[in-house]
C-alpha cells in the first residue's frame, strides 16, 4: 500500500480541496461561479503559484494545469451547471482530502475527489490532443495533483457515473456523448492497463473533435526534467502494439496544438511519414508563416524548436516531403514576395537554422542555403541556430528587403505604408519577448539609415524610419547604449538619422531633463557628436567611463587653482604669465573634448610656466644715445677720425675695435656707422661693416646706423649689413623706398634691443601662447601655420635677436583657431549672427595696428564665438554664458593695459570650458 | 524779535547774491539751441541727429561738441538704424585720433560704408613721403640738428597736416609742436657742426675729437623723452617690432578699445532713458517733463 504524500495542490495551495471539484480546486463556491469569478479565481491561484519558491517545477505546472482544467469546466455554462448540481449534493460536501486521511487508512478515494478527477481527465486529455505519451504522463501527474494514488486510478474510469449526468467534455458542437462512455467496464478490482484507458478515451476524443483551450505550456525542459514525485510515479510502458495513435488529419491552429503536433511528427515514427502527417507539417509551416509573430514567446520559440527537430526528423529519414517544404520557404522567401514580410522572415530563419544545423544532411543544408542566397539573405554565423535570434535577423532582413522594394517602386507607397506599421507592430512585440531585445530593430534602423530614397519615397522613408523607431522601449539600457555607440562614431550613423533618433527618444522620454541640449542636427559630427554624447550621457545618468572622469576631476582642479591667482597683477609680465596659465586651462580642456586624453595627461603634466630672467649681456640707456660720452671713453674715435685718410691705419683700428668685447661709448659706435656708410676707402668700409656685424645687438651701433643713414642706397654690401644687424629684408639699394625701409628697420631693430634690455618676459610668453594655441588646431591647420612666414614679411634670416622671436607669432595660430570655431559655429549658430559677428571682427582688425592686438583681435572672436556655440549646444546654460559675456566685458574695458585685457579674455575662456565640458557647477 | 528778523534779513542779503551768482566761465548754450533742445521728441529720432549736426558746425568749441556727442548717441539709441551716421559724425568731431579710429571702426561694424573712404581720407592729408621726411627731421633733431625740421615744416603740407592734427590727433600735434620749437634753435653741434672732430690750434694743433661733443652731437634728453622722440618717429613710420616686448614698449601697453554699440552710450555718458531736454533740469526721462 502506498504511503499518500502530500498533493502538489495542497502543496502550493493550502487551502485548496479537490475533494470538491473544481470549485475546491479554485476556491469559489458553487452559487458564486460566474466566469468572472472563475476568472479572478484562477488569477488568484496562479499569482500564489507564481510567488511560491517552486513555482517552476514540474509540481508547479502540473497545479497549473488542474487550475486550468477546473476553471474551464466552470467556464462553460452546461459544464458549471453540472458541476454545480453534483457537488451541491449533501454527498458531495463530506471534505475528504487526500492529505487529512490517517496514513494508515487505505479506503478508497470518496466519490467527490475521483469524480473531479475523472472530470479532470477528460479535460486533461482532450487539452493535451488526444491520449498520447504526453496525456500519459499527465494523468499521472493530475492524479498527483489530486492526490489520486496510482493504484487507484483503475478506479476512475471503474466507477459508475454519479446520479446527475456528467458534465460534458465542453465542445462547441456535440452532445454529450462522453457520458455514454465515460468508464471503461470491467469487474476486475484490479490495476487496468492504460492501454484500456487509452481505449476508451480515444473514443471520447474522437467522438468529441477537438477542444479550443488555451493555457500557458510549460517549457519542455521542464518537461523533461521530472520532480522526484514524478519520477516515483513513472506510468507503464506501452507495449509497440499499442501505439495506436490516431492518425493526424487536421491541422492545429492554437500554438498547444500545434507543438502537440509538432512533437508528434518529431516522435512519431512511423506515423509521421504519412502522406497526411507531411500535409499537416507543410500546413503548419504556411500558417506559421503568416502566423508566428502573434505567438507568445515562449510559444515562438518552442514551436520553432520543435519544428525544427519535425523537420530534421524528416531530413533524416529521408522524407521526400521535406522537399516540399523547402520549395514553400523558396516561395515564401522569394524576393518578389517583399511585401509578406512574416513568411519571408519565417522562411528565411527556418533555411537559416537549417543551413547552419549540424543534424541536416549536406543536401539539405545546400538546399537551404541556396534559398538564402535566392533571398539575399546570407546566413550569419552566430546566433544561426538559434530560434529568436534566426527570427530576429530574418525580421530585419525582410523588413530592410520590403523598405528597399518601396524605395525601387516595386511595391506602391500606398501599401507600404500599412505593411510597415504592421511591421514595426510586429518587431515590437518580438522584442518584449523574455528577455527583451531591441538590438536587432536598432540594426535595422541602421540599415534604413543607408537607404537612399528618391525625392518621391524620401518623406515615406524618413516616417519609416521614425516608426521604426517608436518600436523601441528607450528605457531599455542595451537601446541606450546603442544610441551611445551613434554617438560615438560619426561612421556609426549619419547626423541626419542620428537626428531623427534622438527626436524619436525624446517623444518618448519626457523625463529627460534639458531636451533641446540633446537634439542632434544634420550636421552633429565630429567633436560636437562627441558633445552630445556627453550631454546624454549625463542624461542618462550612464556615466562617463573612468579615465575621463578622472581628466576631467583634474581639469577643474588646475582650473580652480588657475583662476585663483593673485587678482590684480601689476605688470605687463604677471599679466602675461597669467594668460600663459590660463591658456594652457584652455588648451587642456580643448584636448578633452577631442577625447585627446594623452595629450591632456602630457599638459597636465607639464611645469607651470614662468618666465626665466635673461640678464642681458649688454644695457645701454637711452639717455647715453645722444648726450656726450666721456672723452676717456671715446679714446678709440679720437684716433680713428685723427687717422685722416690713412686707410690702413683706420682698418688696423677697426680690427683693434672689432678684438674689443664691447664698445665703450655713443662715440665709437657713430664713428663706426660713420666708416660703414661714408668711409671714402672701400677697405675701411668693408672693415667697418664687418665690426658693425660684431657689435649688431649693441643698441648703441643700430642707433648710430639710424642717425646716421644716408638718404639713398649706395651699395649692396651696404644695404646686406642692414639687412643683417636688422633681420629684415631691403629693396634694392636704388629703389625710391630704400632709404625708409631701412630706417625702419633700423628703428624696429632698436626698440627690439632696448626692449630685450627690459625683459624678455613678453617674448616668451608670445611664445608659449603661439605653442598652445596650436595645439588646439587640427593637425593640418597646425602644419600650415608652421608654414606660414614668421613675424614681419621683411623679417629674413635668425639671429640672436630673432631667436627672441616666437617661431610662429601667437596672432598666426589664433587666427587659425577663430576660423576653425567659426567654421564649427556654422552649426548651431544662425547665420544671421555669424554674419554679424564677421563684419564685426573686419571692424577690430582695423584697429589693431600692431602683432599683439593682432592676437588680442583674434581671441577676442575666438572667445566670442565659442561663447555662441555654448549657447547653441547648452541652451540651458543661455543665461549663464550671456552674465558671462557681460561680465567679461566690463573687465575688459575697465582693463588698464592691453596685457590685462587679453588675460581676462583667456580667463574668461576657462568659464566658457567648464559650461562647455558641462563641469560650471563645480567652478 | 527784532535782532532777530533784522540780522536773518541781513544774512539773506548776504547769501542771495552768492546764490544768483552765476560762475563767470561757466558757458551756456545759445538760445536757439536751447529752444531746439526743448522741442525733441524721442519719436523724432531724426531731429536729434541733424541738431546734432548743426551744434557742431556752429559751435565747435567744447560744449558744442559734448552737445552735439549726446546728439548723435541718442540719435542712434533711439534708431539704430541711425548707428552708423552717428558713429560717423562722431567721428568728425572727436579730437582723440584713437578715439576716431574707433569710431569709423564701429561704423564698419554697424554696415557702413564710408568708414574706408575716410580713412583714407584721414591718410591722404599727410602722405607717406610728408610722413617719412618729418619722421627723418625727428631724427636728426636728436643730433641737435633742427634744419630739416624747420625746412619739412615750412611746406603747405606740413603746414596742413599740423592743422589736421590738432583736430585728429592732438597727442602728435603736441609732440611736433614741442620738436618745433626745439628746432628753432637747433643748427648742430655749435663747436663741430656735428663732424664730430675741430681742428685745434696752438698745443692742440691738428684734428681732435670735439670737445663739446665728444664726438656724439645730439640735444640732451632724459630717457622718458627719448623713447618719446623715437615712438614720435615710429608712429609717422608705421612702425611695427617684430618682439612683444618692444611692442610693449612702443604702445606702452595700451589697451585696446573694444566695439560695442553699448559702449557709445557709455563713453559719452548718455543716458538712454534721459531724452528730454529742458533748460532747467538739463536730459531727463520724459516722464518727467
Amino acid at each position: 500500500m502506498s504511503q499518500p504524500h502530500e498533493s502538489p495542490l495542497r502543496r502550493f495551495l493550502p487551502d485548496a480541496d479537490p475533494a470538491t471539484g473544481p470549485f475546491g480546486v479554485l476556491g469559489v463556491a458553487p452559487d458564486q461561479c460566474e466566469p468572472e469569478a472563475v476568472l479572478a479565481a484562477l488569477k488568484r491561484a496562479l499569482d500564489r503559484i507564481a510567488r511560491h519558491p517552486e513555482a517552476r517545477t514540474p509540481d508547479a505546472e502540473e497545479v497549473r494545469l488542474a487550475l486550468h482544467v477546473a476553471a474551464a469546466q466552470l467556464m462553460d455554462a452546461e459544464t458549471r451547471a453540472a458541476m454545480i448540481a453534483m457537488w451541491s449534493a449533501p454527498s458531495a460536501q463530506q471534505p475528504t482530502t487526500a492529505t487529512s486521511q490517517s496514513p494508515q487508512a487505505a479506503s478508497p478515494r470518496p466519490k467527490p475527489t475521483l469524480e473531479a478527477f475523472r472530470l479532470a481527465c477528460f479535460e486533461m486529455i482532450a487539452h493535451s490532443g488526444g491520449w498520447n505519451a504526453r496525456s500519459r504522463l499527465r494523468v499521472m501527474a493530475l492524479a498527483d495533483v489530486f492526490g489520486i494514488n496510482p493504484d487507484e486510478l483503475h478506479l476512475v474510469f471503474q466507477s459508475p457515473p454519479p446520479a446527475a449526468p456528467a458534465p460534458p467534455v465542453r465542445l462547441a458542437t456535440r452532445a454529450p456523448v462522453v457520458a455514454q462512455a465515460s468508464a471503461p467496464q470491467t469487474d476486475k478490482p484490479k490495476r487496468i492497463s492504460f492501454t484500456t484507458i487509452a481505449l476508451v478515451v480515444l473514443n471520447i476524443v474522437a467522438a468529441v473533435g477537438l477542444v479550443r483551450v488555451i493555457w500557458p505550456s510549460p517549457h519542455e525542459s521542464s518537461r523533461t526534467t521530472k520532480s522526484p514525485q514524478a519520477r516515483e510515479i513513472q506510468p507503464r510502458p506501452v507495449s509497440e502494439s499499442a501505439g495506436t495513435i490516431a492518425p493526424i488529419t487536421t491541422v492545429p491552429r492554437e500554438s498547444r496544438e500545434i507543438l502537440a503536433v509538432l512533437r508528434q511528427l518529431r516522435d512519431g515514427g512511423a506515423a509521421s511519414r504519412d502522406a497526411a502527417a507531411s500535409d499537416v507539417l507543410l500546413a503548419i509551416d504556411a500558417n506559421l508563416a503568416d502566423t508566428w509573430t502573434d505567438l507568445p514567446g515562449r510559444d515562438a520559440i518552442l514551436i520553432t524548436q520543435t519544428f525544427d527537430e519535425a523537420v530534421d526528423r524528416m531530413d533524416a529519414s529521408a522524407n521526400p516531403a521535406l522537399e516540399q517544404l523547402l520549395q514553400q520557404w523558396s516561395n515564401h522567401a522569394s524576393p518578389t514576395n517583399a511585401a509578406r514580410f512574416r513568411q519571408r522572415a519565417w522562411a528565411i530563419a527556418a533555411a537559416a537554422r537549417l543551413a547552419q544545423s549540424n543534424h541536416a544532411l549536406t543536401n539539405s543544408k545546400e538546399r537551404a542555403q541556396s534559398i538564402l542566397r535566392a533571398a539575399g539573405a546570407e546566413p550569419s554565423d552566430e546566433g544561426a541556430t538559434d530560434p529568436r535570434a534566426s527570427l530576429e535577423s530574418a525580421m530585419r532582413s525582410a523588413g530592410v528587403d520590403l523598405t528597399s522594394a518601396m524605395i525601387n517602386h516595386e511595391i506602391e507607397p500606398a501599401d507600404y505604408e500599412p505593411i510597415w506599421r504592421q511591421w514595426c507592430a510586429d518587431a515590437a512585440r518580438i522584442a518584449r519577448w523574455d528577455p527583451p531585445n531591441y538590438e536587432w530593430i536598432l540594426l535595422t534602423y541602421e540599415d534604413l539609415a543607408h537607404l537612399e530614397a528618391g525625392r518621391s519615397t524620401a518623406t515615406i522613408l524618413d516616417s519609416a524610419r521614425t516608426l521604426t523607431l517608436d518600436a523601441v522601449d528607450w528605457r531599455d539600457r542595451p537601446a541606450l547604449l546603442r544610441l551611445l555607440h551613434w554617438l560615438s562614431d560619426d561612421e556609426a550613423l549619419p547626423a541626419p538619422a542620428l537626428a531623427t533618433a534622438t527626436i524619436a527618444i525624446l517623444r518618448q522620454r519626457t523625463d529627460l531633463a534639458a531636451p533641446g541640449e540633446l537634439i542632434a542636427t544634420d550636421s552633429t559630427v565630429g567633436p560636437n557628436r562627441k558633445a552630445l554624447r556627453e550631454r546624454w550621457n549625463r542624461a542618462l545618468n550612464i556615466g562617463l567611463d573612468e579615465p575621463r572622469q578622472r581628466d576631467r576631476d583634474e581639469w577643474i582642479g588646475l582650473a580652480q587653482r588657475t583662476l585663483e591667482q593673485p587678482e590684480s597683477p601689476n605688470s605687463t609680465s604677471q599679466w602675461l604669465t597669467m594668460t600663459v596659465h590660463a591658456a594652457r586651462v584652455n588648451t587642456i580642456a580643448h584636448r578633452l573634448w577631442q577625447q585627446d586624453s594623452t595629450s591632456a595627461q602630457s599638459l597636465f603634466r607639464e611645469t607651470p610656466w614662468q618666465p626665466e630672467f635673461v640678464k642681458p649681456a649688454l644695457e645701454v640707456s637711452p639717455v647715453v644715445l645722444t648726450r656726450p660720452s666721456d672723452e676717456q671713453l671715446a679714446e678709440w674715435s679720437q684716433r680713428f677720425l685723427i687717422a685722416g685718410n690713412d686707410a690702413n691705419e683706420r682698418v688696423t683700428l677697426l680690427q683693434e675695435l672689432r678684438r674689443r668685447e664691447q664698445l665703450r661709448s655713443q662715440t665709437d659706435a657713430d664713428v663706426l656707422a660713420d666708416a660703414a656708410y661714408y668711409d671714402t676707402s672701400i677697405q675701411v668700409r668693408q672693415s667697418a661693416q664687418q665690426v658693425v656685424r660684431v657689435f649688431a645687438s649693441d643698441l648703441r651701433v643700430l642707433y648710430a646706423l639710424l642717425e646716421s643713414l644716408p638718404r639713398t642706397g649706395r651699395t649692396d654690401a651696404e644695404s646686406e649689413m642692414i639687412e643683417g644687424v636688422t633681420d629684415r629684408r631691403l629693396p634694392p639699394p636704388r629703389h625710391p623706398d630704400w632709404h625708409d625701409r631701412a630706417a625702419s628697420a633700423l628703428l624696429n631693430r632698436a626698440f627690439e634691443l632696448y626692449a630685450r634690455q627690459l625683459s624678455t618676459a613678453p617674448d616668451q610668453a608670445a611664445s608659449e601662447l603661439s605653442r598652445l594655441y596650436t595645439m588646439q588646431l587640427s593637425d593640418s591647420d597646425s602644419s600650415a601655420v608652421s608654414d606660414e612666414q614668421g613675424a614681419a614679411p621683411d623679417v629674413i634670416a635668425p639671429t640672436e635677436m630673432s631667436l627672441l622671436m616666437a617661431a610662429i607669432p601667437p596672432y598666426a595660430p589664433a587666427e587659425r583657431l577663430e576660423r576653425d570655431l567659426r567654421r564649427e559655429a556654422t552649426i548651431v549658430v544662425r547665420s544671421d549672427e555669424l554674419l554679424a559677428h564677421d563684419d564685426l571682427q573686419s571692424a577690430r582688425r582695423r584697429l589693431a595696428t600692431n602683432e599683439i592686438e593682432r592676437f588680442a583681435v583674434a581671441q577676442l572672436s575666438c572667445y566670442e564665438l565659442m561663447s555662441m556655440i555654448v549657447k547653441g549646444e547648452r541652451s540651458s546654460q543661455v543665461a549663464r554664458v550671456s552674465a558671462l559675456e557681460s561680465q567679461t566685458a566690463d573687465a575688459r574695458r575697465n582693463a588698464a593695459t592691453l596685457t590685462e585685457q587679453i588675460a581676462r579674455t583667456e580667463a574668461a575662456m576657462i568659464r566658457l570650458w567648464s559650461i562647455r565640458l558641462g563641469l560650471e557647477d563645480r567652478l | 524779535m527784532k535782532p532777530i528778523i533784522a540780522s536773518t534779513l541781513a544774512l539773506l542779503f548776504l547769501v542771495a547774491p552768492l546764490i544768483a551768482r552765476q560762475p563767470a566761465d561757466q558757458p551756456t548754450l545759445p538760445n536757439w539751441v536751447a529752444a531746439r533742445l526743448a522741442q525733441l521728441s524721442p519719436d523724432r529720432p531724426m531731429e536729434y541727429f541733424e541738431l546734432g549736426e548743426e551744434v557742431s558746425y556752429e559751435l565747435p568749441g567744447p560744449l558744442g561738441r559734448s552737445t552735439a556727442q549726446s546728439l548723435f548717441v541718442l540719435a542712434y539709441l533711439l534708431d539704430d538704424r541711425l548707428g552708423p551716421h552717428a558713429c560717423l559724425a562722431l567721428a568728425d568731431v572727436t579730437t582723440s585720433a584713437e578715439e576716431r579710429q574707433w569710431l569709423l571702426a564701429m561704423a564698419q561694424s554697424m554696415g557702413s560704408s564710408q568708414a574706408d573712404s575716410r580713412t583714407r581720407l584721414d591718410r591722404s592729408i599727410a602722405d607717406e613721403d610728408l610722413r617719412n621726411r618729418l619722421a627723418d627731421a625727428i631724427r636728426v633733431l636728436r643730433a641737435e640738428d633742427g634744419r630739416l625740421l624747420r625746412e619739412v615744416l615750412s611746406t603747405e603740407p606740413a603746414a596742413q597736416f599740423i592743422t589736421h592734427l590738432k583736430q585728429s590727433d592732438p597727442v602728435l600735434s603736441s609732440a611736433l609742436a614741442q620738436a618745433s620749437a626745439a628746432a628753432q634753435s637747433a643748427n648742430g653741434c655749435p663747436r663741430c657742426r656735428n663732424r664730430r672732430i675741430v681742428s685745434g690750434s696752438g698745443a692742440r694743433a691738428g684734428r681732435s675729437i670735439c670737445p663739446r661733443c665728444i664726438g656724439n652731437p645730439g640735444l640732451a634728453l632724459s630717457e622718458r623723452d627719448m623713447l618719446d622722440s623715437l615712438r614720435v618717429e615710429a608712429q609717422l613710420r608705421d612702425a611695427e617690432p617684430a618682439t612683444w616686448s618692444a611692442t610693449l614698449v612702443l604702445t606702452k601697453d595700451r589697451p585696446l578699445r573694444d566695439i560695442r554699440a553699448d559702449d557709445l552710450a557709455r563713453t559719452y555718458s548718455v543716458d538712454q532713458s534721459r531724452t528730454i531736454w529742458s533748460a532747467e533740469l538739463g536730459w531727463h526721462a520724459p516722464k518727467s517733463d
